[in-house]
């Protein structure tokens, strides 16, 4: 744990708050969120889709859609705010620092060219003068190395020829081609089999020892974070919930939006129905006053619909912001299905 | 790949036979002969006349007519000969003489339209929603919607007649350079239409590539947005275009008949108006045959190339 | 579990510590949350695509040119005294003369006269007083000077009294009367070829949509073979059996038109005869005439709307593609079409004679393009909700 805490900061954001232009109105994507990612850790962003984990990521890599206005925050990596360099200063991050691995590896791939060239396209990135054959050499060592079998022979082949598992591989093998230090998964196995996903997050874990990567994990899948995150971020309505290390938010879940979630997953072990999370979303044009998931809480306070929670402070690293942990507020009770599960899980992690 | 254009091929053939068929019958059944202006002549006795007719066979029953009609055609390449606009020409013989300034002038509108069209297209998709779109889009939707001969009408009166700019009609016998001169304006009403096509459909196709995951992904990796966009973009937009601009010769083609006829360019269209107006059974045939040629060769090479083009049919991929 | 709850709260402020425990008691704890609706109006399809179309101004715009040409060629032609047929043997190409118009220089029936000799320009009996505007070009030749003359052309040939509008063509007809009843026959023949068109496609369509199998694999091989022919050389074919009427045009418009209908129609039945829900109305034993109004039909109307919108304008432009093909409306009913074709031959000398049905042309197709576009982006599902 503090070995942990003493490693370099890699990547910071701060206070960030997106907005986007619609025809209904601005939608208030991501409100304000703060976190930021250690050397050689895993950090997971966990919520439910339109949460702003996806815009997140996208201002990270300064790809955000045209239709997008940063309001506030600053991204600093290595010293630069992100949010202020030019697009001629990004070209020195983005890729080359900073790779990306995509939700849809079906669809990341350009259909008509070949997988190789794909390859040694952002392999010359780096370096221009990059002979044919090295190049080539190159790519099929990238090729075998995220455990593509034949890699000399698919080299030639078109992203229509690949599983989506493989493609995936492909997908990783680009953004590890330009020797990142930094990883952004964004629901990297959402898109594939089940029995593929746990393959392409060991792939994940490995590469990211063997290379010293810091990984920011995106998902919306409790189960897979289990495996992955040093650090998770609960992200709901635009904010971040309740943040701290792995441990803490899988055995002591504070905030009653991560318990509906962790209550909400499914295990083999469970007999009980699984609860789902009641309600919908907030509509973010008009995100709600107070804390956003009151609506949806079945133990939702009064003060929950008048003002926004503060972070109340759990342990050096575990935060939430919920009203339940004022000192006022009274017990709330942990669902019981919740904590058998979490009972079971704490065993198991011995 | 190769039984499949075997197939084609013999259906074309048989559009082909079903065409000429409904020519003959068609052109026979119109009112009106070939005859008609010949009749008001002292000079052309009836018996002239019939002998005429029984020449090329007009005197027989229509069944033996085609019969015949169709064993020139298919044994002996005979088109039948030209009754009134040049009497006893072989039809054939005058395709061939007016098929090089219908090409001629299709040809320097595919080239004048095809590279504006990319233009336009890219500055739209590139600039989309932003003042450059919006000017060129007005421009297209004006394109797209007034008729090649409206634009060849008002042309010919205005940068013709009035300004001076150009001859009025196609210069024949002119020089080359005289000749070019004459087919701007014919060129250019011809391509109006088809630059807009090309355009709007380059804009759409651009827009949405330019979106795909597969274009974040290249950025992701680094590449300059002006990389990503000649790569990946503007590359997987041009593969469809292909299917657009080989039909475009037909349109044009389609659109030449009037353009032809209004800047008297010896072409096959003008000839076509003048036979039909006319009742010149045979040239008109050979003219609508023609165009029915054309334009099958063309869906051919359309259906072919897109296999040859995109990968995923070539190598077949199930879509 | 409790050790967890509350903790340190050093690092918040001292105000948000105060606040009292009422505000802290539960607002339910029985009743269920159930899933709410959206908080934004939700609005049906047809509704929503009005609501984006009347949000394209350009498409609204275009509505109403429509609207105010279709006015024009219902009543236009009743608004003079003249009659399309009428034919004034002494007032042959006459130059457009509109009052009150005339007075600035526009529309006032001058025309320039070339070659006229100078000298008589004094003669009254070869020029009526007030009649030259002024005059140009003096040129000699054989000793005698020659001017070209800018003369009212209705005081030239003593016809002060008579106001033809837009001028008259080659017979001595007004114009104005001809180009509104002109445009009246084209947007009719428009209309019927895309509406026998929309309905041969219905039908077709959905047979072969919804019986599928062999009789869907014969029908769309005709429609193939059928495709595959120049629309103009079929339509040159058809109207050469049939003549030049009004009713053998309509046809040769629609006779491939068509194909496209029934495609689109059979592509949706395809889609929508595999739901559950026709699946349900059918062990229902709903009739299969019931089935295809109802239950697959609607699922067609906003491609419908689409294709009727680009067909109109396409119809008028065969239409004068036809006639200038010289297969046009027989005389003397006028068309767009036939206008411009016979302005044609004497556009150099008769410039108006064109002009005037170009224009109309031009504006009536920009106009149908721009407001089925409008139409496509409002009625096209994906687009819903975006900007």
């Amino acid at each position: 744990m503090s070995d942990m805490m003493n490693r370099a900061t890699v990547l910071t954001v701060e206070d960030l708050t997106i907005n986007f232009r619609t025809i209904n109105g601005m939608v208030k994507a991501v409100r304000g969120i703060s976190f930021d990612l250690k050397r050689g850790e895993t950090v997971a962003i966990v919520g439910e889709s339109g949460s702003g984990k996806s815009v997140s990521i996208k201002a990270i890599m300064g790809i955000l859609a045209g239709n997008a206005v940063v309001e506030s925050g600053r991204i600093l990596y290595e010293g630069q705010n992100l949010l202020e360099i030019g697009e001629k200063d990004y070209h020195k991050i983005r890729g080359c620092k900073i790779g990306l691995i995509f939700q849809d590896p079906l669809s990341a791939l350009n259909p008509i060219m070949k997988i190789g060239k794909q390859i040694t396209e952002t392999l010359k990135l780096n370096d221009p003068h990059m002979s044919k054959k090295d190049a080539r050499k190159r790519a099929v060592e990238l090729m075998e190395s995220v455990g593509i079998p034949d890699a000399d022979r698919r080299f030639d082949q078109y992203p229509f020829q690949f599983s989506g598992g493989m493609r995936q591989r492909i997908v990783i093998a680009i953004a590890l081609a330009r020797d990142p230090d930094v990883l952004i998964c964004d629901e990297p196995t959402t898109a594939l089999d089940v029995t593929v996903q746990a393959k392409i997050l060991d792939l994940i874990n490995e590469i990211k020892r063997e290379r010293n990567l810091s990984v920011i994990f995106i998902t919306h899948d409790m189960g897979v974070v289990a495996n992955m995150a040093d650090r998770i971020n609960v992200m709901y309505a635009g904010k971040i919930v309740e943040k701290g290390t792995a441990e803490e938010v899988f055995f002591e879940p504070a905030h009653p939006y991560t318990r509906a979630l962790l209550a909400s997953m499914p295990d083999l072990e469970t007999s009980e129905k699984l609860m789902s999370i009641p309600g919908v979303p907030p509509n973010m044009i008009y995100p709600p006053k107070g804390d956003a998931f009151a609506a949806r809480n079945q133990y939702a306070m009064k003060i929950d619909f008048q003002q926004e929670p503060p972070f109340f402070k759990l342990s050096e690293t575990h935060y939430a912001a919920t009203w339940a942990l004022h000192p006022n507020a009274p017990e709330l009770p942990m669902p019981e299905v919740l904590r058998a599960r979490i009972q079971r899980m704490k065993e198991a992690h011995k | 790949m190769g039984k499949y254009i075997l197939k084609r091929l013999g259906m074309m053939v048989l559009t082909l036979f079903i065409m000429l068929t409904l020519c003959f019958f068609a052109l026979r059944l119109m009112p009106g002969s070939p005859y008609d202006s010949m009749l008001d002549n002292p000079e052309m006795p009836p018996e002239m006349l019939e002998a005429m007719k029984a020449k090329i066979h007009l005197d027989k029953p229509m069944l033996v007519q085609y019969v015949y009609f169709l064993r020139g055609v298919v044994f002996e390449g005979n088109w039948g000969t030209s009754i009134v606009l040049r009497p006893g020409v072989d039809a054939f013989t005058i395709m061939k003489e007016r098929i090089p300034a219908s090409m001629l002038l299709n040809v320097l509108s595919l080239f004048v339209c095809i590279p504006l069209g990319i233009l336009a297209g890219t500055v739209c998709g590139m600039f989309k929603n932003r003042l450059p779109d919006y000017l060129i889009s007005f421009m297209v939707v004006i394109f797209i919607s007034v008729p090649s001969f409206v634009f060849a009408s008002l042309m010919q009166y205005f940068l013709a007649s009035k300004a001076g700019w150009f001859p009025i009609i196609y210069n024949v016998s002119g020089t080359p350079t005289a000749q070019l001169r004459s087919l701007v304006l014919p060129v250019l009403a011809l391509s109006f239409g088809s630059i807009a096509t090309l355009c709007r459909y380059l804009r759409g196709e651009l827009i949405e590539t330019l979106s795909s995951e597969y274009m974040l992904l290249a950025r992701t990796k680094g590449l300059k947005r002006s990389q990503a966009v000649v790569r990946h973009a503007f590359r997987n937009s041009m593969v469809p275009l292909a299917n657009i601009i080989i039909p475009m010769f037909t349109n044009i083609l389609g659109g030449s008949m009037v353009v032809e006829s209004i800047f008297a360019v010896p072409g096959i269209g003008g000839m076509m108006v003048d036979s039909i107006t006319a009742n010149d059974y045979f040239l008109t045939i050979a003219a609508l045959m023609f165009y029915s040629v054309i334009s099958l060769t063309t869906t051919l090479i359309v259906d072919i190339s897109y296999g040859i083009i995109d990968p995923r049919i070539r190598l077949g991929a199930k879509k | 579990m409790n050790e967890v709850t509350k903790k340190t709260l050093s690092d918040i402020p001292a105000d948000l510590l105060n606040i009292p425990a009422r505000e802290f008691g539960f607002v339910r704890s029985e009743d269920p949350i159930m899933d709410a609706n959206f908080e934004t109006v939700s609005r049906g399809f047809f509704k929503d695509a009005m609501f984006r179309l009347r949000q394209n101004k350009a498409a609204i715009a275009a509505f109403w040119i429509i609207c105010a040409i279709a006015f024009m060629a219902i009543f236009g032609p009743n608004m003079n005294e003249y009659h399309f047929s009428e034919q004034f043997s002494d007032y042959l190409n006459m130059p457009p003369r509109i009052p009150v118009l005339e007075n600035f220089g526009i529309f006032d029936g001058s025309r320039l006269v070339t070659n006229r000799r100078l000298d008589s320009l004094e003669n009254p009996e070869k020029f009526p007083e007030g009649c030259i505007i002024g005059y140009s070009n003096p040129h000699e030749i054989m000793g005698v000077t020659l001017v070209d003359v800018e003369v009212n052309y209705y005081k030239y040939i003593g016809a002060e009294e008579e106001y033809f509008w837009l001028g008259t063509d080659h017979m001595g007809r007004d114009v104005w009367t001809r180009l509104w009843r002109g445009t009246r026959v084209s947007l009719i023949i428009a209309v019927l070829s895309t509406m026998s068109d929309v309905i041969i496609g219905i039908i077709y369509g959905a047979i072969a949509g919804y019986y599928g199998g062999k009789v869907d694999m014969l029908m769309m091989r005709f429609t193939e073979i059928l495709n595959s022919i120049p629309s103009v050389v079929l339509a040159t074919l058809f109207i050469m059996m049939f003549g030049t009427g009004m009713w053998s045009l309509v046809l040769a418009l629609c006779l491939r038109g068509w194909v496209g209908t029934a495609r689109m129609i059979r592509t949706q039945f395809l889609r929508f005869r595999g739901r559950e829900y026709v699946m349900a109305a059918q062990t229902m034993g709903v009739p299969d005439r019931t089935l295809i109004f109802r239950h697959i039909l609607p699922n067609a109307v906003g491609p419908l709307i689409t294709r009727t919108m680009v067909a109109i304008p396409s119809a008028i432009f065969t239409e004068s593609f036809m006639a200038y093909l010289g297969l046009g409306l027989a005389p003397p009913e006028p068309s767009i079409g036939t206008m411009l074709a016979a302005g044609q031959t004497v556009l150099m000398q008769y410039p108006h004679l064109t002009l005037f049905p170009a224009l109309t042309i031009s504006v009536l197709m920009i106009a149908f393009n721009l407001f089925g576009n409008g139409l496509r982006t409002a009625l096209d599902p994906t687009q819903r909700g975006q900007e």
